[in-house]
């Protein structure tokens, strides 16, 4: 169908948790425990020198392609580099899709996330990011439920 | 192939770089006064627009030269572009070029300046100072790019 770009900060707490539950390879329905985000391909594992490269985490049962990027802070220097670079390469703008992950974050996984990403000391900082996220789980759910809900409607509109 | 210079703002720099390959602007002259003022009124205009392409034309080898504003994302902008060849699956080759080290800081201010009101004639002199100061360093720069292309191009014949 098309693909679908979830972006934050550093592409390696937030965007990957978002992915992960719109691929459902997180619950909806309750709040993972400690375990379930590690397993997470890709958890807390995005090298800072790599900002910017898309990582694939898989198709959803709509069949668009989800990706997760980092951005830094300058998303709104980003997305119209690459929108701009895709219309100039003659891709449709339909096609694409940004989605910001960075919701009302727990300030711990801001904190978690420069402690192990940054000072790269992640056996503190990743349990930090962890205990954040999953303060913020319920508000991340609800974006990607709206996420789903856009697509959908955008595929019955074709 | 296409080439994108990339600079802090795009209209400055990365612009006036991309003209000279392209062959908008001579390298060996500085272009007349009436061109300056043009590319002056640009940076006031559209100085402010980051991320967006400016196509200014192609070269003698046919790629496209581009000028690109990514404020301090050059890194980030470079491989989230590089990567979408491979998702998208573009058969384009992509050659990204910095320029915020030899453009010098002073597009920085005017650009500054001018998004803050400063008097604009005050920016123009700037404007001409710098680039009047900077068009042949900046047009030897373009050479060496282009020769590094040439030979990119050589060698991949070669293979």
């Amino acid at each position: 169908m098309g693909v679908l770009f979830y972006h934050c900060y550093g592409g390696a707490h937030t965007s990957i948790t978002c992915a992960s539950i719109h691929l459902n390879y997180l619950p909806h329905d309750r709040i993972p425990e400690t375990s379930e985000f590690k397993a997470i391909p890709f958890y807390d594992k995005m090298d800072s020198k790599e900002l910017g490269t898309p990582i694939y985490m898989g198709r959803d049962d709509l069949g668009w392609d989800v990706y997760v990027v980092g951005m830094k802070d300058g998303k709104s220097v980003v997305i119209p580099a690459i929108k701009s670079y895709l219309n100039a390469s003659g891709i449709s703008q339909r096609e694409v899709l940004f989605v910001s992950a960075l919701v009302q974050l727990h300030p711990m996984t801001a904190i978690g996330g420069v402690t192990s990403r940054k000072l790269g000391i992640p056996f503190i900082g990743r349990p930090m990011t962890i205990w954040g996220i999953r303060r913020s789980y319920p508000l991340l759910v609800d974006l990607v439920t709206r996420v789903k809900q856009t697509l959908a409607a955008q595929n019955d509109c074709y | 192939m296409k080439v994108i210079y990339c600079g802090y703002r795009g209209t400055y720099g990365a612009y006036l770089m991309a003209a000279l390959h392209a062959g908008v602007y001579k390298g060996d002259r500085l272009p007349n006064n009436q061109l300056i003022k043009g590319h002056f009124e640009m940076c006031r205009l559209y100085g402010e627009q980051y991320g967006n392409l400016i196509y200014v034309g192609v070269d003698e080898e046919l790629r496209e030269i581009y000028a690109l504003g990514c404020k301090r994302f050059f890194s980030v902008i470079q491989r989230a572009q590089t990567h979408m060849n491979r998702i998208f699956k573009l058969d384009e080759e992509l050659y990204h070029i910095d320029v915020g080290r030899i453009e010098g800081v002073l597009p920085r201010v005017i650009g500054f300046l001018l998004a803050h009101g400063v008097n604009s004639r005050f920016c123009e002199k700037l404007f001409y100072y710098w680039f009047g100061h900077k068009y042949r360093c900046l047009a030897k720069a373009v050479n060496e790019e282009k020769q590094r292309l040439k030979e990119a191009r050589q060698s991949n014949k070669e293979r």
